[in-house]
């Protein structure tokens, strides 16, 4: 049986951020957080998680290009994308992207680690749902 | 002089009042989706027998916390309610003016905005439409934040006038001079919306800029 993802949370909301990964870490993930632009880049380089959570409102950077910077680096991850707010621009850009799917916080257990345990599954095929 | 019709205006109003309502949901879902997971932990560590007393304090507290925050981004929402409904009566801009900023911290943080004000205090209730001077006053802000480095201010400093009142949008510190090449359609519907509500603009270089309103007889 093929062993559950290491997940990398990346949010600004420190409290979110952390709290997920704690509650992914007790089901079994292997997960941690990056509050910053800077910290997701250098965790992704760093450790290659299978799956990244990423919110697309970091401060200081636009996410779609922040979520092109971790594609180069994750050639064979997932990206989720997670929001408070997506705008269609957003939607379509994260699919031509090749993001994985998107969810709107506040976000369902079940339905998050449905996704994660999905992606991780296609790990490297980078296909859209 | 081109001036702009009534159907800019309307789409200036709109299109602000869209971004306020989805910086509010924006951030009202991230204090719930706080919430949602601060709930859950405590849940997963009682059923995991791992639920401790400073764990469950520090839980409360957070829950508090965001309580405390979705709060506030509900009253600024009613107040950007009222004043969109408003229908006569003059404004407090003073109060008008913190609305406006506090349903803006999200985007100021995203940013990587500050945002100074200073309000003399007593201000005479402004004269006009309320929605047409918070859209007018968040479009001036964002032009001035336009031309300002990374981690810059704008300062907003609103003081009594002869008979009126004068709000100042300015960049504190070094402005990116010239950097942002203006429309002159959207600085036509900035003067408009301006006289429309019975005062005045003028533009300073920068991204600098004054509106003077009169009060509300």
């Amino acid at each position: 049986m093929e062993s559950k993802a290491r997940v990398l949370v990346v949010d600004d909301e420190r409290e979110f951020a952390t709290t997920l990964a704690e509650r992914l870490g007790l089901r079994g993930y292997e997960a941690c957080a990056a509050f910053t632009a800077e910290q997701a880049i250098a965790a992704v380089a760093a450790s290659a998680p299978d799956v990244v959570l990423l919110d697309l409102t970091l401060p200081g950077v636009r996410g779609v290009e922040l979520l092109m910077t971790l594609r180069q680096h994750l050639p064979h991850g997932q990206i989720i994308l997670l929001s408070g707010h997506l705008d269609l621009a957003e939607k379509i850009e994260g699919v031509r992207i090749d993001a994985f799917g998107m969810l709107l916080k506040p976000v369902v257990m079940t339905e998050l680690v449905a996704k994660i345990d999905a992606a991780h599954g296609k790990r490297g095929t980078h296909a859209n749902c | 002089m081109q001036t702009a019709d009534d159907a800019a205006i309307e789409l200036a109003v709109r299109s602000f009042a869209a971004a306020m309502i989805g910086l509010a949901a924006h951030e009202l879902n991230n204090r719930l989706a706080v919430m949602r997971e601060t709930v859950g932990l405590m849940e997963d560590l009682a059923r995991a027998g791992k639920a401790g007393a400073a764990g469950t304090a520090r839980a409360h507290s957070s829950l508090d916390d965001q309580v405390g925050r979705a709060l506030n981004i509900a009253r600024t929402l009613s107040g950007l309610g009222g004043a969109l409904g408003a229908t006569g009566g003059g404004f407090d801009a003073a109060a008008a003016i913190g609305d406006l900023l506090g349903l803006n911290d999200r985007w100021a943080r995203q940013h990587l905005l500050r945002i100074d004000r200073e309000i003399a205090d007593g201000l005479p209730r402004a004269g006009g439409d309320p929605a047409l001077f918070l859209c007018l006053t968040h479009r001036l802000l964002v032009r001035c934040a336009a031309d300002l480095p990374r981690g810059g201010t704008v300062l907003l400093r609103a003081v009594r006038e002869g008979g009126g009142i004068r709000l100042g949008v300015h960049p504190a510190g070094e402005p990116v001079s010239g950097a942002v090449a203006r429309e002159p359609a959207d600085e036509e519907i900035d003067r408009e919306l301006a006289r429309r509500l019975g005062g005045e603009l003028v533009f300073e270089g920068g991204g600098a800029a004054t509106i003077r309103l009169t009060t509300f007889h």
